[in-house]
């Protein structure tokens, strides 16, 4: 029986350049990559290219730190752009998660990302959600991330 | 001793005064020089923490993460 999802995007719109998603964190799951043992190490070995990510406002011990103990919702967003820079998508793109729990909820994030093709990033954000919630499952079974990538580089026009 | 005279009151302090009123003074000042230098940093510790709990509850509630474009190139 395959787990629940952790992580879910209630909805996409594409406005001034960015793919903006509305990402959840399921009601009672912890916000934190730090509370899902395996999950950022796995990301890494799975995805060693994130590693080249920058972040303004995270960890000043770098990316790597960050990524140990960050919200789950900013961890999807570097899988995602990373998932888009291998599937042809240039490295020049950046990336935002805000939140405001107040108005939103506990829980909602909002990710967005640059693009250089909005289909990509689409299928980009849909697949690092599915990346995510399989490794948060079971973070000693990294899937492939050239499945992932191909589907992502399917959606590429023309 | 040897007994002044305060003006035109009639009224006689003596070195035995002024020294009793200097000790007092010290007295009084000493006392508070312990309980500013023993309430100051209990309270400097109480407004620290007060503010290091709201500031983590307003990043809790309220944040941003902004990843500018990766350094290195694709």
């Amino acid at each position: 029986m395959r787990a629940p999802d952790v992580v879910s995007i209630e909805r996409v719109t594409v406005a001034d350049g960015r793919a903006k998603a509305l990402v959840c964190v399921s009601a009672g799951a912890p916000l934190r990559t730090s509370a899902y043992p395996g999950l950022p190490t796995a990301v890494r070995a799975s995805l060693p290219g994130v590693a080249r990510h920058t972040c303004v406002c995270g960890s000043a011990r770098g990316i790597e730190a960050e990524l140990d103990d960050t919200e789950l919702p900013h961890l999807l967003e570097h899988v995602a752009l990373e998932l888009m820079a291998l599937a042809g998508s240039p490295r020049s793109l950046a990336g935002e998660t805000v939140w405001d729990f107040v108005t939103d909820g506990r829980g909602v994030f909002r990710v967005s990302v640059a693009y250089d093709d909005d289909l990509v990033a689409l299928a980009a954000l849909g697949e690092a959600a599915a990346f995510v919630n399989r490794l948060v499952a079971a973070p000693g079974d990294a899937p492939d991330p050239a499945d992932y990538v191909a589907r992502v580089a399917a959606a590429r026009t023309a | 001793m040897t007994p002044t005279q305060s003006g035109d009151s009639g009224h006689k302090i003596t070195i035995n005064d002024v020294r009793h009123h200097a000790e007092e003074v010290r007295d009084l000042a000493r006392a508070e020089v312990r309980r500013v230098s023993h309430t100051d940093p209990a309270r400097v510790v109480a407004y620290a923490v007060v503010g290091v709990l709201v500031v983590a509850s307003v990043a809790y509630y309220l944040g941003s993460r902004r990843c500018p474009p990766c350094d290195a190139g694709s």
